[in-house]
Order: structure tokens, then sequence, then C-alpha cells
């Protein structure tokens, strides 16, 4: 074959490869990365530290609201022994 | 006068009822965002998506190859153009390997960084859920359309872990498939 025809056959291969490329290219490549680090979890460690401070809180406030219903219990029960005694 | 008081002592203790709270976490908030990026990881349909992909790749890959092997030649060659051809041919079919592996491996890549991140949705999910719930039960804050809400949230949780199962199931077929392919050629 001359040399001429032989580079021109020869250049099949170079248009192979440029069509593979493009097909590789239109691939759908999933997420973006802007995808990715948007829907990034918290550390889990801080989840943990956060919910059992939730839980520390809410048992707080529950201890302290019962505080309260025994004080005021209490102040009733002093305020009609004394409105019961000065009666 | 009896009853005066009696109405003063009732006032003050509807006032404790309302009295101090001690501070919250914002967990419900916590929550709210996480969930809404594990729906949007799972609206991605990530490991159906990636594991198309990459047997798109392959398919692709496949008919390249068969394209640059069935190549031949219109009239004989010298020994020379002979050797050059084959050259040629040999390193077409190993640069479209390279490429086609670099893609492999970045889909591969992105599955395994986004499994890890929805498990780890999943599991943070759990907790904050969990200690919500405790919370509104030491509080005896819990109504029906708060457990109807932790219900339709753990759903979310639900879809991302059927999710991973499937992904884990759908990559070991694709391999298994890989592998029996890669055999085929070499018998």
């Amino acid at each position: 074959m001359d040399q001429e025809q032989f580079e021109k056959e020869l250049k099949q291969f170079d248009d192979l490869a440029e069509e593979f490329k493009n097909e590789l290219a239109n691939v759908d490549r999933g997420s973006t990365d802007e995808q990715i680090a948007a829907t990034k979890p918290r550390d889990p460690e801080l989840v943990k530290k956060d919910a059992a401070k939730h839980e520390a809180a809410a048992e707080e406030s529950a201890l302290a609201e019962a505080r309260a219903y025994m004080d005021s219990a209490k102040a009733i029960i002093s305020t009609l022994a004394a409105a019961s005694a000065a009666g | 006068m009896r009853y005066l008081v009696i109405l003063i002592a009732l006032v003050a203790l509807t006032g404790c009822v309302t009295g101090p709270v001690a501070e919250t976490y914002n967990l419900q908030k916590i929550h709210g965002d996480e969930a809404h990026k594990l729906a949007e990881v799972a609206t991605r349909q990530t490991m159906a998506r990636y594991s198309s992909s990459m047997a798109s790749a392959w398919r692709k890959w496949k008919r390249h190859e068969a394209k640059v092997k069935a190549l031949k030649p219109s009239g004989s060659l010298t020994p020379e153009q002979a050797q050059i051809w084959a050259a040629k041919q040999g390193d077409t079919l190993v640069k479209g390997a390279e490429e086609r592996d670099d893609l492999l491996n970045e889909l591969d890549t992105k599955r395994a960084l986004e499994l890890e991140d929805i498990n780890k949705l999943y599991a943070n999910q759990m907790v904050v859920l969990a200690s919500i719930v405790k919370g509104w039960a030491i509080q005896g804050k819990i109504t029906s359309g708060q457990m109807a809400g932790w219900m339709e949230v753990a759903k979310f949780g639900a879809v991302a872990y059927i999710e991973n199962r499937n992904a884990k199931r759908l990559r070991r077929e694709a391999e298994e498939a890989a592998a029996r392919e890669a055999e085929a050629e070499e018998g």
C-alpha cells in the first residue's frame, strides 16, 4: 500500500479513539461535587453529643417544672393552713 | 377571705406551669436539615444511577473495542507498515481502556462516597429522632401529631436504607458480570 493511503487508513484509529472519548463524555457522571458537598452529613459524634444535651435539657426542664409544682403546692397548703387557723 | 386566698394560690400555681424552662438545643433544626439532605440524595437515586452509568461505560467500551479490532487495511501492507498498524491498534485499545478505567474509578469513588454519606445521614437521623422523642416523653409532650411526624420522617431513613441495600446488590451483580466478561474475553 502506498504510504499516503496507509497514513490515511491509519488515521481511522484516531477517529475511533475520538469517537470513544466523546461517547464516554456523554455518560452520566452522577452527582456533582456541589451536590455531594450540599448533602454532606454532620459529624455523627457531634450529633450524638447534641442529642445527649437535648435529653439532659429536657430532663432538667421537666424537673424544674415538677419542683415548681411542689413549691406551689407547699405554698397553697401553708396558705390554707394559715387561713384556716385565722378563720 | 378564704376563697380569695385560694384563688390567689391557684393563679400562682398556674404561673409556675409556664415557668422556668431549661435551655433547649435546636435538634429539630438539625433533624430538618439532615432529613432534607437524605431526601435529596434519595431523590437523585444515587445508587441506581451510578450502576447504570458504569454499565453504560462498559457497553460503550465493548463496542469501541470491537470496532478497533475489526479495522483492517484495504490493501496489503509492507512488513514495516504491518508493524506500525499493529502498534497503532494496540495503542488505541490501551488508551481506550485507560479512559474507561478512569471513568469507572471516578464513578466508583463517587458511589462509595455517597453511600457512606447516606449511611451517616441515616444514622444521624435515627439518633436525632430518638433523642427528640425521648425529650418529648420526659416532658410529657408527645402528641399523636408528633408521633405521626416521627413515623413520616423515619420513612426517609428507611428509603435510604433500602437504596443502600439495593446498591450493594447492584454493585455485586455488576462486578460479577464484569468478571464473567473478563473470563469470556480470556477464553
